[in-house]
């Protein structure tokens, strides 16, 4: 399994994901991210990148909140909770790097993210975790 | 009958299930005037979210992920809880 950011999600909801070198196994993300992304598609479509060009804006949202199995799987942040909560305890990591971890952790996943979308004490706290962790240019 | 959302191909695939699956799966298929199997694929295509294909749904959002992962970042940089920090 390889658990992606946003950005690498909504490619994957378009089949357009770029290669992962040295993955394998079904896409995820985690619910802080899919949250995200939603928020973001939302945004997007009522007054950004996205206003005016869609024929069925309904359609592009439900695709990010009910993705399709074989693109994307939203992981259950119930799952990792524990996991997720060690981590948060042991570094200084919010919710959404807390769960990433917690997540990959649980499910034993490669984290593959785009460099926009790793913070500064991201590589370390993943290292120290033992998290297989690249970025990926998109 | 169920019809199919978007072609696609089929492969035999078997399962076991209980009797009580069975006669509930055959009740519904009776009330659809459909097969066992039909009501099946239906369950997981909605399990699984499965919609008809989209081609232009692909290409826009293939085109934006890159503007609307920037709006995501701007719209959480104060967000503790899912800032990228």
């Amino acid at each position: 399994m390889i658990i992606v950011d946003d950005h690498l999600a909504l490619l994957a909801l378009a089949g357009r994901l770029p290669d992962l070198p040295n993955t394998e196994g079904p896409v995820a993300t985690t619910y802080a991210f899919q949250f995200r992304m939603v928020r973001a598609l939302t945004d997007s479509t009522q007054s950004g990148t996205l206003s005016g060009r869609l024929a069925d804006p309904a359609a592009a949202l439900r695709r990010a909140t009910q993705p399709p199995a074989h693109r994307l799987v939203v992981l259950d942040p119930r799952a990792s909770l524990g996991q997720a909560v060690d981590v948060a305890t042991r570094h200084p990591a919010n919710l959404l790097l807390a769960e990433l971890i917690g997540a990959a952790q649980h499910h034993q996943a490669a984290v593959r993210l785009t460099p926009a979308n790793v913070g500064k004490s991201w590589p370390g706290v993943l290292a120290a975790e033992g998290i297989d962790f690249g970025t990926v240019d998109a | 009958m169920y019809v199919a959302v978007y072609a696609r191909r089929v492969r035999r695939t078997n399962i076991y299930l209980s009797e009580v699956e069975q006669a509930g799966l055959d009740a519904i298929a009776a009330t659809r005037g459909s097969t066992r199997s039909d009501v099946i694929r239906a369950i997981v295509d909605r399990e699984l979210h499965l919609e008809k294909d989209d081609d232009a749904l692909d290409a826009v959002l293939a085109d934006s992920a890159r503007d609307v992962a920037e709006r995501s970042r701007a719209l959480s940089r104060r967000d503790p809880d899912l800032a990228i920090e």
